[in-house]
Formats: structure tokens, sequence, C-alpha cells
């Protein structure tokens, strides 16, 4: 049994709005130096939902991730989970993506891994929140997906998986090799082992460049995007206060009640 | 939130600091713990008490994701990081910096196990084995007598002086008789390693011996509880030894010669201080927020210049008590403790570092004025706590004392008094 599973390091989503700056311009959000990134914890369910599987029948668990220059202690953590070896897409031309682009590179690079049963991912990263990666990982592979996983067990060729839907669950088959995306409805991730942080220092990652996953750096990360941001902004919520008075409390709730309806409040 | 692009610090470091903070908000009820720690200890409190107040559950959960045992050798089942300085530091700081408590709760107990690595060979595969397979003790220590407490350790090295004779040989065991003072864990630890003059007329530096001691055998009792203005989950004992009996294998150091061995082991108090650090850093952001967000004079009190200023300048001082304990885990790690090229890096950061925080309390009390000493701010515990260890490493002015000791000699240490001072 050959599993991937797609990681995705984000922006630590406790760290708070102030550490973050608006480019409107280029339509992005700079975070702050000292903002550490994590793994997106979809994405480490993901990886739990691997191991699970490992645990339970044996596989090999390999992590793949895109960016660049990507945080060593964020990506490895998958490893020091209990999985077995990290593909890292590491270039400047990845830089940008969305769904688009980099469900295409990593899709590329799942076939170059290659013999792969089952291609695990978070339901959505907890930055963008689009939930399109898996999908066109499985459109851009030509297999089957299943989204919003809580459990996967595997069986033969044959994945059965409950998905999570709005009044509890539905069990669906799939067969295999496919792509399911898992949510966080499968249960909390288990924690790092110190064995395996202390002795990750030894394990080096596979790092792939477009040219080596068959792509050309023109449509990969910002060049190879189909989203269009048309526009960056912070809501401004403007608040006036105005008190309505009048010389009784009566008279004062009177003026509040006709304020209100002129306001179409009420 | 703790900034980690510290140059000190490996990829492996910040790794173990990332299992710290995921493990503290996951597992630790900041509010449940400093209600813990809060709960009255009756009067004649016995071991059995002391443990009820104990937060095993978390405890347990520390154990089975390898943190609790992570500073104790590896053959013996450990994380094997008793000599990584820096590594337990930053988790120590992570774990007082999300868990509050939590974080002595592991300093505690990580202090002793890295002594591990240096015990004989049999009794650690006894001591750890039963450690490890037993998720609900502690592991403490205990140096402190009725006559001698902070000043247990003098830099004098007076024969006779400081610590009385505790114990002495009888045939292949050792008997102790007498007390030992203020022991964090005593209550709630199956063993202590302590320190115990075993020569009575001798200077210190000669005539203590550090054993392993298990407090399940015959002639060992809490003789009171030692009930704190704050007081620690773990509590604090006065053990009193009477006929005690234990074998020579439970000598962890050649007779008379504790401080020959302790001189190459880790800095433990070090460790505790950057627990206590770790809380005062989120002690700062609790206080930062609340001068942010209370308004008065139609603007936050943080662009008050009174109290901007002292939230500026406990920041600063922060900052700088930080960048000491690492460069002190950083020379110690990185140098060896005989190669270190500031023997009076710790005399100094155990007395300054005592100031800054106090200067954190006064500001805590400028700024929340009379919301300072309610007990709905996690503040009120901080600074319970913070006066009750305020004695720990041996007193800030102490600890300065031995440094005009150093100073006075030429800046060279004189091993192994002073070597060993850093231990205590």
């Amino acid at each position: 049994m050959n599993i991937v599973v797609c990681i995705k390091e984000i922006f630590d989503p406790e760290a708070t709005a102030d550490s973050f700056r608006l480019d409107a311009a280029n339509k992005t959000l700079v975070g702050s130096s000292k903002v550490p990134k994590v793994v997106n914890p979809f994405d480490e369910q993901a990886v739990e939902a691997a191991l699970r599987i490992k645990d339970k029948m044996g596989a090999r668990v390999n992590v793949l991730s895109l960016g660049n220059n990507l945080d060593r202690v964020v990506v490895k953590k998958p490893v020091h989970m209990g999985a077995d070896e990290l593909f890292l897409l590491e270039d400047e031309s990845f830089l940008g993506s969305d769904s688009w682009s980099a469900a295409q590179a990593l899709a590329a690079a799942i076939r170059k891994i290659g013999d792969v049963d089952l291609v695990l991912c978070g339901r959505q990263a907890a930055d963008s929140n689009a939930g399109q990666t898996g999908l066109a990982i499985a459109s851009f592979l030509g297999l089957p997906c299943v989204t919003v996983a809580r459990k996967i067990e595997v069986s033969g060729d044959i994945a059965t998986v409950e998905r999570v839907i709005a009044n509890g669950y539905e069990s669906v088959e799939v067969r295999l090799p496919a792509v399911v995306t898992v949510s966080n409805e499968l249960g909390q991730a288990r924690y790092p082992s110190i064995k395996n942080i202390a002795k990750s220092n030894a394990l080096k990652p596979v790092l792939w460049k477009p040219a080596d996953i068959g792509l050309t750096p023109d449509i990969c990360g910002t060049q190879g995007r189909r989203l269009l941001a048309t526009k960056l902004f912070l809501p401004v919520f403007d608040t006036n206060c105005e008190i309505v008075g009048g010389e009784t409390v009566q008279e004062a709730a009177q003026n509040l009640a006709v304020r209100l309806r002129q306001e179409r409040i009420l | 939130m703790l900034d980690w692009n510290l140059p000190y610090l490996t990829e492996e470091h910040k790794s173990l600091v990332g299992l710290m903070k995921e493990f503290c908000q996951r597992e630790v009820d900041l509010k449940k713990l400093n209600e813990m720690a809060d709960k009255p200890i009756p009067p004649n409190a016995t071991s059995a008490d002391l443990r009820a107040r104990m937060p095993w559950d978390l405890v347990s959960k520390a154990h089975d994701a390898g943190i609790r045992q992570i500073a104790a050798p590896t053959e013996f089942g450990g994380g094997g990081y008793g000599e990584d300085h820096l590594g337990l530091g930053a988790m120590a700081e992570t774990a007082g910096y999300y868990g509050g408590h939590f974080g002595r709760l592991n300093t505690i107990t990580w202090k002793q196990l890295a002594a591990f690595a240096y015990v004989p060979k049999e009794l650690a595969e006894e001591v750890l084995g039963d450690f490890m397979r037993d998720r609900k003790t502690m592991m403490g220590a205990s140096i402190t007598e009725p006559n001698s407490g902070s000043d247990f350790l003098l830099p004098y090295d007076v024969p006779g002086a400081a610590g009385q004779y505790l114990a002495h040989k009888e045939g292949d065991e050792w008997v102790f008789n007498g007390d030992k003072m203020f022991c964090t864990a005593g209550g709630v630890s199956n063993y202590l390693t302590i320190m115990a003059r075993t020569e009575p007329k001798g200077p210190l530096s000669k005539s203590v011996t550090q054993f392993v001691i298990d407090t399940r055998l015959p002639g060992w009792s809490i003789a009171r509880v030692n009930d704190m203005l704050g007081n620690e989950i773990v509590s604090n004992v006065q053990m009193h030894f009477e006929n005690y009996r234990i074998p020579d294998r439970y000598r962890v150091s050649p007779v008379n010669g504790a401080f020959d061995v302790m001189k190459s082991r880790l800095a433990g108090k070090s460790l505790h201080m950057f627990a206590h650090l770790g809380w005062s850093e989120r002690t700062w952001e609790d206080l930062k927020e609340y001068a942010m967000n209370r308004i008065q004079g139609g603007k936050p009190i943080m662009q008050h210049n009174n109290v901007g200023m002292l939230i500026a300048e406990t920041d600063c001082l922060l900052r700088l008590a930080r960048l000491q304990l690492y460069h002190d885990a950083w020379e110690w790690q990185s140098l060896g403790q005989g190669q270190m090229r500031d023997v009076l890096g710790w005399y100094y950061i155990n007395w300054y570092i005592k100031r800054v925080f106090t200067r954190i309390m006064e500001a805590g009390f400028e700024i929340y004025g009379g919301m300072a000493p309610q007990k709905e701010l996690t503040f009120e515990a901080w600074v319970r706590l913070h006066l009750s260890i305020m004695h720990g490493g041996s007193t800030g002015g102490l600890s300065l004392v031995k440094a005009a000791n150093i100073i006075a000699k030429g800046g060279q240490a004189s091993p192994p008094v002073e070597d060993a001072l850093y231990e205590s």
C-alpha cells in the first residue's frame, strides 16, 4: 500500500490579526516574520488517516508539499508523526499558486512517485479555505475522489469511506487508486514522537523543481493561476452612536421607536 | 506569541518546542491547574493527601507523549535529551508560556532524570525502570536542612558549616537520621536525589555524598507540609529520616564526593528559570493586551505615557533575561561547564531574572490596579508562585556574594565548590 499525503504550510491560525499586513496592490496578505508557520490542521488529519491505515495493515506513507524555502520544522512534522518519506516541490516558480496550479504540480509529482494507491489531502486549507486542491489533483490524475472523510478503511483494492454530510455521514466505497480529502471529524492527529524527532535530523527530503516533474515554470505558481483576484480589502464597519432622548422615559422610548422605524429596523 | 527565531536553536529544538506547544494547547487547562495549586493543604497532610492534589491525568498523558521522560537516557526508555540544555530549556519555556504550572511540573522531574546518565547502571535500571512503568509518580530532589536552607551551599567552604551530618555507613547500608527542609515534590515522588553530609567536620566540598532515596522504605516520613504563599501543585514538604536505611548501591556519587560528580551536569535550576520565564512572558502579554484594551480618558491606557513606558520597560527586561538564559545554556552546552567563558553567568541570571520578574509584578500592580489581586486573572497565580520561589537556586543576593567571591579570585571559579554551587 503506497499512500501520498499532500500537506500545505500555512501561517499559524493562532496568530493575531495585527501580525499581518494587507498588500492591496498585490492582492495578498503579508505575515510578519515572527508569525510561525504550521502544517494546515486538516492536512495533519490526512496524515493521521494515512498512519491509521499504516498501523492496521502496513503502508508506506509519503508526504508531499509545495512552495519555496519551506520551513523544515513544519514540513517534517508528518515524519515526526510516523510518515516514511518527504517529497518537496521547492522553487520560486511555485510561489503564488492557486488551487489549480498547486494541484497540477502535486499531481505531476504523484505521477513521478509512481504506484500510488491512495492520495490523501485535508478537506481544505485553513488559510484560503478553498477546498479545491484535492478534487483538482483527482481530476489531473483521472482518479475518483471522495471528499470530507471522517473514516477510511481499506480492504484489497477497495476503500470504504465514511464522508461527513449535513445530518450525519454516508458510507461510500471507492476503487483504488483514489483521492480522499479528510475532515476534522476523523479525530485528533497523534503527537509527533520524540524518537522520530531525534531521528529526523538524518532525513533528507527529496527535492524536485518544475523540470523534475515534467513542468515548465510558466505554468506553475502565479503564472499558472486560473483564479483571478480582483480586489483584496479589509471590510470597514462604521459605527455611529446616536443618543435618542426625550423629556420623559416614555417620550424617549417613543422617539427611539420612531428612529428605528425610519432606519427600517422595526 | 514567542519568537523562536533564536540563533541558538536547531531545527530539532524547534520541533520539540512544537510538540510541547501542541501538547499544552490540547491537554493543559490553565484555570484548573491554578485551582489545584490553590487548594488548601490540610496541616497534617499525608503523602496520600498530597498525591490526591496532583493532576495525574495530565502527567500520564505527558508520559504517553514521551515528554515527562524526555531527559532520561535512551537506554532506559527516555528521550535522551538530558544533556541538551537548549532543547530542554526551550521546551520548559514553552511549557511555562502555554501551561503555567505545567512548566515546573516537568522541570522538577527532568532535572533529576538527566542526572541518571551518571549514576551506576544497576541503580539507573532499577529506579528508571520503576519510573517508566509508573505513570503516577514524580522525581524530586532535596538539599536544604532546618539549619541551612538557601544557605546550604555557602561560598566559604568552612569546615563543619552549613549542611549537617545526616548519614553514616553501617556495613553495606547507609543510615539516615535527621531532616531535609524544603523538598519540592517530596510528598509525591517515589524517588528523590538528596545531598547528605557524610563527613561531620570537613568543608562541605569534601563532605557531601549524593544518594537516591526511595520514599516507600521504612524510616522515611513527612515531618510537615510547607504550606506556602503560592503552593505548587507538587507541594513542598519537610522530610524526616529515622533510622532510614538504604543499600550502598543507592549511592550516586563517591563517598564525600558529590561535588566532583555534580560539576559536570546540567544546570537544573536554570531549567526552572526557563519555565518561569515562559509563564512570565505570557503574563506580560496578558498585561499588554489589558493595556491595549482598557480605555481611560478616551484612549487605551497603553497610550498613557506612564503605562506605555512600563510595558516597554518590562518587555525590554524580559527580552534581555531570555537572551541571557539562552546564551548561558548555549555556552554550557557547546563549550562544557569547565570551559565556560563566563563562569559568572548563572549567578547573574539567578539575581537578574528575579529582579525582572519582580519588576513585572510591580508593573502589573500599577497597570491592573485593583484588578491585580483578583483570582480571575492568571496574574494573581503567577505572582504567588513567583514570590514562593524567590529563594530558588539560592537567593539572588547570595548569588551576588558568590559572584563577588569569584571576581575577587580574578574571575575564575575554583572547582569543585563554585561549579557545584551552580547546580544548587
